[in-house]
C-alpha cells in the first residue's frame, strides 16, 4: 500500500508520522532545529531530482554537460571526501579495512544539526553528494586509487 | 536523542523515518519541507516571543535607572 507522510505540529511538538491508509507506520519527535534540518534536506534533494530530470537546457547555465557522466563532479567530491574519510577514521589501516569502517558508519550515519566532529563532516559530505554510497569492494577501490593517484584533488577553477 | 529521521537520495528520494522509507516525489518533497520549516519557525518564533515576554516582565520589576 502507498505510504503517505504526514507533519504534526500542535503549536508545541512537531512530528512526523507515516502512514498507509489509516495506520500510522512511524512517528518521529523533532525538535524545531532539526525540523528545519530535514526540511533544507528535502529542499536540497528535491532540487537536485528536479534538475536531474529537466532538460538540459534549462540546467544552471554555467556549469554544460559536455557529455560522459552527468554526475562526474558530484562522484568527484564524493570520492574526495570517500579518502578523506578514510585517513580520518582508520588511518594507517588497509583500504579494504578503511571501506569496511566507511560504510557501516555511512549505513548509521544521521545528520545532526552544528556537526563539529571531524569525522561526521566528512560523513557528511559523503551524503551531501547525493550519490548512492558505495559498497565495500567499491569504496576500497577508491581508496586505492587514491593511493596511486596522489595529485587526484580537483586543481582550483576545474 | 537524535530524531531518527533523514532524507536520502540514490536516484530516487526517500523519507527515512524510524527504519520505515516512504517515496516522495519533488513535489512531496518541497510540501513536506515547506509544513517542516513552517513548524519549525513557528516553534521558534514562539520561543522568541517568550524571551522577550520574560524580558519585559524583568524589566518592569527591575528597571534599569540611571546611565
Amino acid at each position: 500500500m502507498t505510504s503517505r507522510v504526514i507533519v504534526a505540529d500542535d503549536g508545541h511538538d512537531i512530528s512526523v508520522v507515516t502512514y498507509a491508509g489509516a495506520d500510522a507506520l512511524a512517528r518521529a519527535c523533532l525538535d524545531p532545529l532539526a525540523a528545519l534540518h530535514v526540511g533544507a534536506d528535502l529542499i536540497q534533494a528535491a532540487q537536485r531530482h528536479l534538475t536531474r530530470a529537466a532538460p538540459p537546457d534549462l540546467r544552471s547555465v554555467g556549469a554544460p554537460i559536455r557529455g560522459g557522466d552527468p554526475h562526474a563532479r558530484r562522484r568527484r567530491e564524493r570520492d574526495a571526501a570517500l579518502r578523506e574519510a578514510a585517513q580520518v577514521l582508520a588511518p594507517g589501516q588497509p583500504p579494504e579495512v578503511q571501506a569496511r569502517i566507511i560504510v557501516g558508519r555511512l549505513s548509521r550515519y544521521r545528520r545532526m544539526p552544528d556537526e563539529t566532529a571531524a569525522d561526521r563532516i566528512v560523513l557528511d559530505r559523503i551524503k551531501a553528494s547525493g550519490l548512492e554510497p558505495p559498497g565495500v569492494d567499491r569504496t576500497a577501490k577508491i581508496i586505492r586509487a587514491g593511493e596511486q593517484k596522489p595529485d587526484w584533488l580537483p586543481m582550483d577553477g576545474d | 536523542m537524535p530524531a531518527d529521521v533523514s532524507v536520502t537520495d540514490d536516484g530516487e528520494l526517500f523519507l527515512e523515518i524510524e527504519r520505515q522509507r516512504v517515496s516522495l516525489s519533488p513535489s512531496q518533497g518541497f510540501t513536506l519541507a515547506q509544513a517542516l520549516i513552517r513548524a519549525s519557525t513557528r516553534a521558534i518564533i514562539v520561543d522568541e516571543t517568550d524571551r522577550v515576554a520574560v524580558l519585559n516582565t524583568v524589566q518592569t520589576a527591575y528597571p534599569v535607572t540611571g546611565g
